[in-house]
Formats: C-alpha cells, sequence, structure tokens
C-alpha cells in the first residue's frame, strides 16, 4: 500500500489537499484538509445581526450571494420577519417581507448559480478534461494519455467565426476552447444582470433584513435589460453548455455510471436539500428533503415543498425532518478545540447542534485531527449536498431510470429519424430505434461540427446522442457534472418563465420576472422593524454547491452574540466520523475517492512551465476529477 | 472587429492621459508594452492567502469598451497626442480571434480577461485558473520558491497570517497533515510524498523576496481585511486577546516589511477590488519600468496609486448626488434619496466608484467621469446599499454597522 497528497487541488475555491491510500490501483482511504483557518464565525460576535450579511459574503467571493441570502433569512428570523429557514412573503404585519423582496432576492440568487454553475464546469472543471490553450496558464498539462483524444491540444486556436458562422471545418476540441472563452462574457454578462439589483458582483450590496434596498420603480424599469442579458445566458446554456456536457460522458465512459449502476466517484448516494426560491404562491422552486438515491423505503427519506412544510417539518422540534432533532457538526477530527463556554453544547463524540454553539475555538495541535473542516451529519448520516443532490430530492433524477423520463426538455437535444430538427418529447420505448443525430436547431452550430468532427464522418455523432439518449440517472463524477448543467437549465425557466426568447420553459413556469413585472407599483420592497427582544433562529438556502444555513442568536439590541455556518462544503468534505474503515462514516468527498482506480503515472513537466528545465511529478488528475466534480468551496466550508 | 494591442495600449494611455500623464510619459507606456513585444509578456505569479477568491472572480468580469472617450478625451484626441502613429507593437496570432468568439463581434473595440489572459500578461501561476494541480502544481511551488522567473510580479491576494503568530487566541501550535508536522493558518500546496510543504506566509516571503514588484490585490491583502479584524467577544475565553486578529492577519506591505524584505508593495484595495482599479495599477507600473518614480512617487498614504483612487464615492459624479443636492434624504431601506442617514461612508471613501461603475453599467456613451447621468453608474449606492468603506485602512471594524435599518 502507498499513500500520495494531492495538494493543492486546484481550480476549486480554496485551500484543499487529499491523501489518498492506494493498494492495487484502487483507492482504499482519503483524508480531505481544509488547510486555511480565518475565524468568520467569531467575527460576528458583538456586530449587528443586518451587518453579517455584509460580512459573510466574505467567507466566499466565487459564492457570495447565498451567503448573504442565507444571513438575510437568519437575520430576518432573529428580528421577526419569520419563523425562520426560509422567508416568505407577507402582508407586513405579522411574518413576511414584501413579495417583491422575495422576488428580487430570489432572481439574485438563482441567476448567481447559474453563474456558478458555468464557472465551474468552463473555467474550473473542463481544464481537467480538456487540453487548454498551449500557454500558461494552462500549461503545464498533465500526461496526454489522461485527455481523450478529440479533447487534445494541438489544432490552431479556433478561428474567428462565431457560434453561428458557417465553419464546418471546427474540431471539437476548437469548439470547445472557443465556447471557454465565450462562457468567460456569459459569466460576465450573468454579473452585469445581477448588478442591476445588487449594486455590483460579485459581493451583493442590497439585501436587507425585512427585504431589499432597491426600489421597486427602479427595479421595474431595470428588468428589460435583466431578462435580455439572462436570455443571453439561457441561449448559450441550451445551445453550447449543456449539450457539451452531455457528451463528455460519451468521451469520458470509465467515469460515467454504468447504465445506472455505480460509476467512477459514486460517494455516498444519500442527499440532502434545504429547498429554495419560495413563490408568488407559497411554494419551493427547489424542494427540501432527504432521499438514499437508491433506497426508496429509507426511513430517513422526506420531502419539503411549501410554506406549510417548512414548518411542518424543518422547523418541527422532533420528527424526520425537525432540523433541531436531526442536525449535528462534530468537531473530534478538526483542530479546533471544545470552548470553555460551549462545554455543555458538545457530546462526547464532540458533536453540537450548531444554534447551541457559541465560539469556535482553534487548536492545531490535536491528536486524531486533520481538517479545519468540521463534520455535520444529518440524524447521524453523513450526506451529499449539491446540484446531483437537488436533482435526486426533486425527482429530476431517478436512480437507474431514464433522464429522457424525468429532466423537462431533455429529449429536445436529440432528432428523430427524418425530423431530427424538431424540438419535442421522444418515445423513449423507441430508444434505439429512431435516434439518428443532433437536433440542430436547438445546438450551436460550431457545437453540432465539433461533434460531427470527432470522427471525420458523423458517425461518432449519432452515437454520442444515442449515448445521451439512453442516459440514466446514477451515481457518479459525470452524473454530477449533469445534474449541475440540468439544473442550471431548469433555474433559468425558473428565473425566466415565458419571458425566456428561445422559448425554453419546457415545465411552463412562471417566472420570477414575471412576477416582478406584474407587481403593482408602489408597493414596498422593505417593512421596518427594529429589534425589541432577544433572538435566534436560521437561515436556509440552497447555494450551487448546496444546502448552506446560517445559525444565530441576538440579544435584545439586535447585536449577535453567537454565529455558525454549516455550509456545502462542509458537509461534501468533511472528515470522517467513526470508524474510518467505513465508507459510510466519510465525508462526501472522502467517500467518492474510496473504491476508485488510481494510477499514479510517473510524469515529467516540461519546460512551459516557465522554469528553465522540467521537474518530475505524479499525475493525480483522478483524484483532482473526483474533488472538482463536487465543485468545492474551502473558504466556505471552513469560513 | 476585434481590437488589437495597439488600441489596447492606447485606452490604457488615454486613461493615463486623462488622468495628468504626459505626452512622453504615454510613450513610455507604449515603450514598456513594445519592451514585450514578440509573444513575451510580463510574468506573473498569482498567490493566494487568507482569502475568498472575490478578487480573482472580480478581475474574472473584467471588460472595458475601447471606444467613447474617457475623463473628457475624445478618443480622437488621442490621435492627436502621437498614439494613433505608433506601429512599434506586433498584435499576437492568437489575439483577433479570441475577441471575436467573445460574443460574436457584437462589442468592437473591447477588451476582457481573455485579452487579459491570452495577450498582456503571462500568468505562470493561479489556482483558480490554470492548467496544473496537485503533485504537479506543488512541485512547481517548490522549484520556484528557490528559483523564480526573473522580473516577475508578484501578485498576492489575501491576508497574510505569520506561520508563527497565534494571534488572539495564543494558539502557536502545529498540527499533522500527511506526512508532515506543520505550523501554519493557511498551507497552499504539498508534494505528493509529503516532501515539500508550502506554507503560505513563507512563501510570499520567498517570493516577495525574488519579484520585481508585489501587487495586493483586495482589502485583505492590503490591510488585513476581514481576516485582520477583531472580533467583539462580550464574554472572553481564557487568553484571548480582543486587540489582536484571530489569526494575526495581516496585510502584505506590514508583513513583508516585518520580514526586512524590501520590494516594493502596491495596494489595490476593496472588498472585491473592482477589475478596472487592478488594470490601472498594472498599467502604472509598466510605466514606472519606463519612467521611475510614475508610479512609486504616486503612492497615497494608505498605500495605493493615486490615480487609481482620486476621488471619493461622495461626489458629484454619486448618481444619488442630485437627491443630496436637494437635501432629499433616504428614511429608509428602499427609499429614494441620499443615503447618508442610512450609513453611507462614501464622504471618507477614496474610490472610482462613482465615477466609472461596476460590471460594465457605465454611462451610455462609455464616458468616463464625463456628467454621467444619474443612476447610470453601476455601484452599491445605485442599488439603494450605503458606501461600506471597502477600500479603507480600517474596514471593516471601524465602518460598522453598514447600514442603520430605521
Amino acid at each position: 500500500m502507498s499513500s500520495y497528497i494531492v495538494d493543492p487541488v486546484s481550480r476549486i475555491e480554496g485551500h484543499l489537499g487529499i491523501e489518498v491510500e492506494v493498494s492495487g490501483g484502487v483507492v482504499t482511504n482519503a483524508k480531505a484538509t481544509g488547510n486555511l483557518w480565518r475565524g468568520f464565525e467569531n467575527f460576528m460576535l458583538g456586530r449587528e445581526i443586518n451587518d453579517a450579511i455584509t460580512f459573510t459574503q466574505r467567507i466566499c467571493g466565487v459564492c457570495p450571494v447565498p451567503h448573504g441570502l442565507t444571513a438575510t433569512y437568519t437575520a430576518d428570523a432573529c428580528l421577526g420577519y419569520s419563523e425562520g429557514h426560509i422567508t416568505f412573503q407577507g402582508p407586513g404585519t405579522g411574518y413576511g417581507v414584501p413579495l417583491a423582496a422575495v422576488m428580487i432576492r430570489n432572481m439574485l440568487a438563482a441567476s448567481d448559480t447559474i453563474m456558478s454553475t458555468l464557472t465551474h464546469f468552463y473555467h474550473l472543471v473542463a481544464p481537467s478534461y480538456v487540453q487548454g490553450p498551449n500557454m500558461a496558464p494552462w500549461t503545464p498539462y498533465f500526461d496526454d494519455s489522461y485527455y481523450a483524444e478529440a479533447l487534445r491540444s494541438g489544432d490552431p486556436l479556433p478561428g474567428t467565426d462565431n457560434e453561428d458562422a458557417t465553419d464546418t471545418d471546427r474540431t471539437l476540441w476548437q469548439a470547445v476552447i472557443a465556447s471557454y472563452v465565450k462562457a468567460l462574457a456569459i459569466r460576465r454578462k450573468v454579473f452585469e444582470a445581477n448588478a442591476l439589483y445588487a449594486g455590483r458582483q460579485p459581493m451583493t450590496s442590497s439585501y436587507v433584513a425585512g427585504g431589499v434596498t432597491v426600489n421597486l420603480a427602479t427595479a421595474q424599469q431595470d428588468l428589460p435589460k435583466y431578462v435580455s442579458l439572462m436570455n443571453e445566458v439561457q441561449a448559450f446554456m441550451v445551445r453550447e453548455y449543456v449539450p457539451i456536457v452531455l457528451a463528455l460522458g460519451f468521451l469520458y465512459p470509465e467515469f460515467d455510471n454504468d447504465d445506472g449502476s455505480d460509476g467512477y466517484g459514486a460517494g455516498l448516494g444519500k442527499f440532502l436539500s434545504w429547498g429554495s426560491f419560495p413563490d408568488a404562491d407559497d411554494n419551493l422552486r427547489v424542494k427540501g428533503g432527504f432521499i438514499n438515491a437508491k433506497n426508496a423505503a429509507d426511513p430517513q427519506n422526506f420531502t419539503v415543498t411549501n410554506k406549510a412544510q417548512v414548518k411542518s417539518q424543518f422547523l418541527a422540534a422532533s420528527g424526520v425532518g425537525s432540523v433541531r432533532a436531526n442536525l449535528t457538526e462534530s468537531i473530534a477530527h478538526s483542530w479546533y478545540d471544545v470552548a470553555d463556554m460551549d462545554a455543555d453544547a458538545y457530546d462526547a463524540n464532540e458533536a453540537a447542534f450548531p444554534l447551541d454553539v457559541k465560539r469556535t475555538k482553534p487548536l492545531r495541535e490535536k491528536a486524531d485531527a486533520y481538517t479545519f473542516m468540521k463534520a455535520p451529519r444529518w440524524g447521524g448520516t453523513a450526506v451529499e449536498v449539491g446540484p446531483m443532490a437537488r436533482m435526486y430530492v426533486n425527482g429530476y433524477f431517478q436512480h437507474n431510470t431514464l433522464l429522457a423520463a424525468t429532466v423537462p426538455g431533455y429529449t429536445a437535444y436529440c432528432g428523430t429519424v427524418g425530423d431530427p430538427g424538431v424540438l419535442g418529447s421522444l418515445d423513449t420505448g423507441a430508444l434505439g430505434l429512431g435516434i439518428v443525430g443532433i437536433n440542430t436547431a436547438m445546438i450551436a452550430p460550431g457545437i453540432v461540427n465539433g461533434l460531427v468532427n470527432i470522427d471525420g464522418t458523423g458517425v461518432a455523432a449519432t452515437a454520442v446522442c444515442q449515448y445521451i439518449l439512453e442516459l440514466k440517472a446514477g451515481l457518479s463524477i459525470m452524473d454530477r457534472l449533469r445534474g449541475r448543467a440540468l439544473e442550471g437549465l431548469i433555474y433559468t425557466t425558473h428565473l425566466l418563465g415565458d419571458d425566456s426568447a428561445l422559448g425554453f420553459n419546457p415545465a411552463n413556469v412562471v417566472g420570477f420576472t414575471e412576477t416582478l413585472a406584474g407587481i403593482a407599483p408602489g408597493s414596498p420592497t422593505y417593512y421596518s422593524k427594529l429589534p425589541t427582544a432577544a433572538g435566534s433562529g436560521w437561515g436556509a438556502v440552497e447555494a450551487a454547491r448546496g444546502a448552506l444555513m446560517h445559525m444565530a442568536n441576538t440579544d435584545a439590541k439586535g447585536e449577535i452574540t453567537s454565529y455558525q455556518c454549516i455550509v456545502p462544503t462542509t458537509w461534501n468534505g468533511s472528515p470522517v466520523i467513526g470508524d474510518d474503515t467505513v465508507k459510510a462514516n466519510h465525508g462526501a468527498i472522502e467517500a467518492a475517492c474510496i473504491d476508485t482506480g488510481f494510477l499514479a503515472v510517473a510524469g515529467t513537466a516540461d519546460t512551459n512551465a516557465g522554469l528553465a528545465d522540467g521537474y518530475d511529478y505524479v499525475n493525480d488528475v483522478e483524484v483532482l476529477r473526483v474533488a472538482q466534480s463536487f465543485d468545492p468551496c474551502i473558504a466556505c466550508a471552513i469560513h | 472587429m476585434a481590437i488589437t494591442r495597439r488600441q489596447f495600449v492606447t485606452r490604457m494611455g488615454a486613461l493615463a492621459a486623462a488622468v495628468g500623464m504626459s505626452q512622453t510619459q504615454i510613450s513610455s507606456l507604449s515603450n514598456a508594452f513594445a519592451s514585450y513585444g514578440g509573444g513575451a509578456k510580463p510574468k506573473v505569479v498569482w498567490l493566494h492567502g487568507a482569502e475568498c477568491t472575490g478578487c480573482s472572480v472580480s478581475l474574472l468580469s473584467f471588460f472595458e469598451k475601447l471606444d467613447g472617450n474617457i475623463y473628457g478625451t475624445p478618443h480622437t484626441t488621442l490621435d492627436a497626442l502621437g498614439l494613433a502613429g505608433y506601429d512599434g507593437l506586433n498584435d499576437l496570432p492568437t489575439h483577433g480571434a479570441l475577441s471575436a468568439i467573445r460574443d460574436g463581434g457584437a462589442t468592437p473595440l473591447a477588451a476582457d480577461v481573455a485579452d487579459l489572459l491570452v495577450d498582456l500578461i503571462d500568468l505562470q501561476y493561479h489556482e483558480t485558473v490554470m492548467g496544473m494541480g496537485g503533485d504537479l502544481a506543488a512541485r512547481w511551488l517548490e522549484e520556484v520558491s528557490t528559483n523564480a522567473p526573473g522580473g516577475f510580479v508578484l501578485v498576492v491576494e489575501g491576508a497574510v497570517q505569520d506561520a508563527a503568530n497565534g494571534g488572539a487566541w495564543g494558539d502557536t501550535s502545529s498540527q499533522t497533515h500527511g506526512a508532515h508536522e506543520d505550523q501554519f493558518w493557511c498551507k497552499v500546496g504539498m508534494t505528493s510524498d509529503g516532501s515539500y510543504s508550502a506554507e503560505f506566509s513563507g512563501l510570499v516571503e520567498a517570493l516577495g523576496a525574488q519579484a520585481a514588484a508585489v501587487v495586493a490585490i483586495g482589502q485583505c491583502a492590503s490591510y488585513g481585511g476581514y481576516p485582520g479584524c477583531k472580533p467583539n467577544m462580550t464574554s472572553k475565553e481564557a487568553g484571548f486577546d480582543v486587540l489582536q486578529s484571530q489569526t494575526g492577519a495581516t496585510g502584505v506591505a506590514p508583513f513583508l516589511a516585518a520580514k526586512g524584505v524590501s520590494t516594493p508593495v502596491v495596494n489595490v484595495p476593496g472588498c472585491p477590488a473592482n477589475p478596472w482599479w487592478f488594470v490601472l495599477t498594472v498599467v502604472g507600473y509598466l510605466i514606472e519600468t519606463q519612467d521611475p518614480g510614475f508610479l512609486l512617487n504616486n503612492i497615497d498614504g494608505a498605500g495605493r496609486f493615486s490615480l487609481a483612487y482620486p476621488t471619493t464615492v461622495h461626489s458629484s459624479k454619486c448618481s444619488r448626488y442630485e437627491y443630496f443636492a436637494r437635501g432629499e434624504m433616504a428614511k429608509k431601506p428602499g427609499d429614494r434619496g441620499c443615503l447618508q442617514n442610512l450609513g453611507c461612508k462614501g464622504t471618507s471613501t477614496s474610490s472610482l466608484c462613482s465615477v466609472h461603475g461596476w460590471n460594465n453599467n457605465q454611462p451610455e456613451n462609455g464616458a468616463y467621469g464625463v456628467n454621467p447621468v444619474n443612476g447610470k453608474v453601476g455601484n452599491c449606492t445605485r442599488a439603494g446599499a450605503p458606501c461600506m468603506g471597502c477600500t479603507e485602512p480600517g474596514y471593516p471594524d471601524s465602518f460598522v454597522p453598514f447600514v442603520k435599518r430605521v
């Protein structure tokens, strides 16, 4: 048995290292180490709860918006605008904030997730599968053998044709590189759209307890510009991003699920979501709950779909969905000590309900500890959070079931015999019989040409289509990447509804922009309420990377007496609790590394590294791929 | 039509002209670029410390239109300055292609981050965008820590937490990771076999000493920012020092000074930093290489390039100045009006926020500070959020509460 350290896990946010033990070319154990501590939970002490909205956005500059929204919900709960978890609309007396504020909060969070989704695939993940241009910062590459042949550098950089050009010469590599460059502009346009309601991006300035700082008249006046920018973004996703992600599994089948059975980097298979996006009818556009993907009868399974269930499940004192009864965070293997004042909060295994924890006290010398990440658990169970989790909780992924049967708009990507250009549903019973090729009405010509040119004959393109149409939901790296891409597309429909210029609204939902446009002029965006008594509570949001929660206690002046953040990558990147030979005891990233193949091929970096001479190294791209599929954010996870 | 490299330089030169640079100095800027001609570009090593990657994310959204006019200097005037005839710059073969891909050529004369990465700098190391990872990256760090490429610029994002400094918790212990026992608050890499470990503060010291210059991007790298702030621990732990940052986090300049490293450090504060301020500072540095003193003699009391932080957020350029002028004050969030009663820090905050908006939300003609139409410049105040002072030393502790809720 050998052990290898993979550090830095690059093209993620923050400082992550993973140590794997390898036996016979297979990972047998893994330790994920978070390598930076700043101390955010303590920074907030003694400050006004509303300032947590600004402070916690500085936990992470890649995903500040969900922290801002979670802190806003938390402040809402502490100041009496809500009962906790998520803030719904209200009339101005009792609980709730103005509907316009709910919509603007949703719009910023939804489009921020879309931005994160694009950034994650193109700029963080893709260079692990696609060789970038032959220059820094994309060089040096890993050994060529790690890249699919069609995605290796070597061709000239793509020509000056834009996506609608009729250039049929573009190779797949050129098409993907062109899309990478274009994605930089598209993600910027999300910022430009969001800045209309946030003041500026990446950090949002307009969230405030009780509503938003934006004036309704200005907000409605800015809608056409916002919608127009997000339409461009949606078109890019439909026409370039999603088809590339769907085709990636075809090129890297060893990293995909195998016809519905577990694939490379499968992980835990148990998923948690807090739910997100309250709408005008008090339903949650993204459901909350727990699901064991491979066991519909798991007693821990539950679902939360609306305001009433948020109260009866998440906010209940006990029961399968109760946060109070199920959520713990352990510091047993983390570089923390139980603070003097928290002696009562922690049990013998150094686990506590985070709302009861007053301090986060670092202790760098601690036996058996190996990370600054804590270890949250749900009912004692380690879970995975993130887009794949939400796809399962929402039923868009059903284990070992065709995606074509469960994902809205999925079949629109491929045409049928004799009618290759038609959008619409495909008879899944006819799979394998009637499939001929790419839907050229849907996918950008540059991408179509790239796919057709994989083998120069177009035969491969047909095979790609067949692969895509026959895909089932499973557990693997590719399922994680697909889950993120398909969810991003679904988010654009919740955002735009019939405001979609493409007419892409397969589930026929009402867009947040449509709801905002329909609110009567002069309606408020903020309700005044000042602290009168001590407060306590939590806010929760489905961030791009998964279930995000902040918990706080405040005094009668509204000043913070304790603040704890339970963050998506804290769930996914958490250390093991209990026997480390049991995979289910590990955090999701560690569990996904375990049982995967790892070759540790020796390599020599070329002089493109900017240094005079090359140097020897170990190719560890498999571990990077597993970790990157979670879109880890270590600044968030440790805070 | 894609921009050419010369046009990009022209735009930079135009800005420099507008902030008071002479024609000779503009020429020296062109010379600076010419000296990197033939495909060679200034090498940049970008390190992440106690940070959130927000400044990198902000820089990724860099976008500038090169048409229109700047600080009241019409583009045509630039021709008169002698730039139009300058032909000492070679376009790189890749350039036009990338610009055209960006938006199908719909925005002529514009530059974004792809142009920066491909044409203007040679970004050797940046955790979030580079191809390297794992052992490949850790070995690179090991090599470069003792043998860095000549003349490179070190960019630091994030505060520096001196490894041996316990900060407020008084914790100076070490911890184990892999084969290593280390003292660190922030570690940025380790080789596969554990033989080399890159702790952040040590790496900043090693590379800072070898670099031609250091740019501290963001509030944290400039002044300590959030990691450097001091929690108000109402009920203290034994031994907790309320007067210190929890991890002893400071800005890069004081850290290097304490280590006896004399490489010049320029701050580009902001939370996050606007990409434009960073680019302006880089332009200042390029001129400095040809015209010593241009940058380093124009550093303000807070360590910033004064031409990138020339005015306050509160000025006649603020999108809400009209309200201020006629005494219309917002009484609660969401109101029209000047935000002073809601806690706006604009009067004491130096930045270009009110002059040159964020996120491509600028006056319609692309102008730069020429009678911007109210409500057209994108920044915090436009969305009704008071300025929070994020470009100033002492942020955040000295600037809370950010919003006075009434």
